[in-house]
């Protein structure tokens, strides 16, 4: 109960900063532009794709939907936290030695920044989203059912995301810069996750790989629960969980090891 | 209650890669006692593993051999339980928030701290007034200046009334007032009972904050004692400043050194292991109409350089 306090106290202090600090404020504008502006372009594409194909569903989505995944999607890994830069600096420049100082789990403290700075972001970029895709089709493609099971699979999806790049970003204490490691699994999440194209469009075999791996489960999991309220709800939220208890003994794993084996520089 | 005591505590790094792995003992077992209440200055020449011994006695690093209790807890076994009951500065890292307002800062470390919010902001009512930071509780931390920034830092650590405060290079940077009112900060808190373990590389914090000295050189204690016969021990030189009612010639005594000669005064300097003071003295007022004297112990920068002038001419 007092580390939920305190992840609540470090979340709510962070999803301010989100707002405090002006330059934050001005890379935000800057990713809702290039939000508009790839919903716009996909707008285009899936226009002509349905057009050609002379079809009104893809994948089990009509058009509306269609851009309403894309939304959902482009707000998860637009919102996504940042871990590799922070933890990275954190050990290079021994200022983990005062992290490590505080009545706070380090790890718990990781996930309560990222969630307090993620959060408020993937609802206004799902909120900027929505918005365009309603202007742009002339429908609201989803209702609150829809926004609901988003956000109820968004939750498992965002930890996952979160132990997957807080664990690879931890891995600064051996490499001392794990901006590769993160960036080579980001564009997995991209590719494999389903961020352009649905999982249901991927050729066969792509589609069982994806399958397998839980990056389909931080992108593609809540996303089509927009175009499908609830529907596999409960195998979704099944394999999250399964997930999660693999990528947090993984985190718990490398945290550890990281742990016992620092040398905090600047001694 | 001892606050800190180690017994043997050792730390080796492993430098390198495998094949060229090489050991470096940071601390190389030391044994310290120190009593709730005290003031301590943790002394050596950088790489003496001042920081690292800090580290291990924070919960931050393991050590590689011996044991350690602070408030009869093992750092790093403890760390979490630990935190709650020390405060730590950090002068050349930040425990702020960048992004957010000061006081912001505050209200979180309160949280962190597990502080009821009644007692949280009437504690940072407190320091606020203590150290004249009202007017800066709504600007971002990164906006403020050094000085501003390390009284926020030292406001931060005792806001949950720590029993241990660990200061390293607590004054790093800042301008002479701002230093002072640092000084006289922590002299307050251990006023207060909390026990101050300091390392710095400023005389002037070791002279006014500290009573205990303890000195470090490459991982071993080499010295133990009052921050006044630390003098003692490592200088035997005395300074005579002198003031004649006429013109002074500097005298040619053996074994005396003349630092400063004007008109009407002189600066000598001379080993009182070698010369008694009584015979220097005796012979100036032979040789001159004083009209004062003084005789003082060289400033404490003297006695930090000759020690690690003698440390560095061992190696």
């Amino acid at each position: 109960m007092t580390t939920l306090r305190k992840v609540w106290a470090v979340s709510s202090a962070y999803a301010r900063s989100v707002w405090a600090y002006p330059g934050a404020e001005a890379l935000r504008t800057i990713f809702l532009v290039f939000l508009v502006v790839i919903l716009i372009v996909f707008l285009a594409l899936w226009r002509t794709t349905y057009s050609t194909m002379d079809t009104g569903s893809l994948g089990g989505m009509r058009l509306p939907q269609m851009l309403e995944y894309l939304a959902g999607t482009e707000a998860i890994v637009l919102s996504a936290p940042a871990f590799a830069d922070r933890i990275g600096d954190d050990v290079r420049t021994g200022g983990l030695a005062v992290q490590l100082t505080r009545p706070i789990s380090y790890i718990a403290f990781q996930f309560a920044v990222a969630a307090g700075e993620s959060w408020p972001r993937l609802a206004l970029n799902l909120a900027v989203g929505s918005l365009v895709v309603a202007l742009a089709t002339g429908s609201v493609p989803v209702g609150p059912a829809g926004i609901l099971a988003y956000l109820m699979a968004y939750v498992p999806a965002f930890l996952l995301y979160a132990s997957l790049f807080l664990a690879l970003a931890l891995t600064s204490f051996w490499l001392e810069d794990a901006w590769a490691v993160t960036f080579l699994a980001s564009r997995s999440v991209m590719i494999l996750g389903g961020l352009l194209v649905p999982l249901s469009l991927f050729p066969p075999v792509l589609a069982r790989i994806a399958q397998i791996l839980p990056l389909q489960l931080m992108v593609y999991g809540p996303a089509q629960q927009l175009a499908h309220p609830f529907q596999d709800f409960g195998g979704l939220m099944l394999q999250e969980a399964i997930w999660l208890l693999v990528l947090f003994a993984l985190l718990a794993f490398i945290y550890r090891k990281g742990v016992s084996a620092l040398h905090v520089q600047g001694g | 209650m001892l606050a800190v005591r180690t017994e043997g505590l050792r730390k080796v790094f492993e430098q390198g890669r495998a094949r060229e792995r090489r050991s470096h003992v940071a601390v190389a077992g030391i044994d310290l006692r120190i009593e709730q209440g005290e003031s301590v200055a943790f002394i050596g020449p950088n790489g003496a593993g001042k920081s690292t011994t800090i580290k291990m006695l924070t919960g931050i690093l393991h050590p590689t051999a011996g044991t350690a209790e602070v408030l009869e807890l093992v750092p790093w076994q403890q760390r979490q339980r630990l935190a709650l009951q020390i405060g730590t500065v950090f002068g050349q890292r930040s425990q702020l928030w960048f992004h957010l307002p000061a006081g912001d800062t505050l209200r979180l470390l309160g949280a962190i701290y597990e502080l009821p919010p009644t007692v949280a902001r009437a504690r940072s009512r407190e320091l606020v007034d203590r150290f004249s930071l009202g007017d800066l509780l709504s600007i971002p931390v990164r906006k403020l200046s050094l000085g501003q920034r390390m009284r926020f830092e030292i406001a931060a650590s005792l806001l949950h009334k720590p029993q241990v405060l660990f200061l390293d290079e607590p004054t790093v940077g800042l301008d002479v007032i701002a230093k002072a009112e640092v000084r006289e900060v922590i002299r307050e808190a251990n006023r207060d009972g909390a026990t101050v373990f300091l390392t710095s590389h400023d005389a002037g914090d070791i002279e006014t904050i500290a009573h205990r000295a303890v000195v470090i050189d490459r991982g071993s204690l080499v010295f133990d004692g009052k921050v006044s016969s630390l003098r003692r021990q490592w200088l035997t030189d005395k300074v005579v400043e002198l003031r004649s009612e006429e013109e002074v010639t500097p005298p040619q005594m053996p074994g005396v050194v003349v630092e400063k000669a004007t008109r009407y005064g002189l600066r000598l300097r001379f080993s009182a292991q070698d010369l008694p003071v009584r015979q220097v003295v005796a012979e100036l007022l032979e040789r001159y109409p004083v009209h004062d004297i003084t005789i003082s112990d060289p400033p404490l920068e003297s006695v930090i350089a000759a020690i690690y002038q003698r440390e560095a001419l061992k190696r």
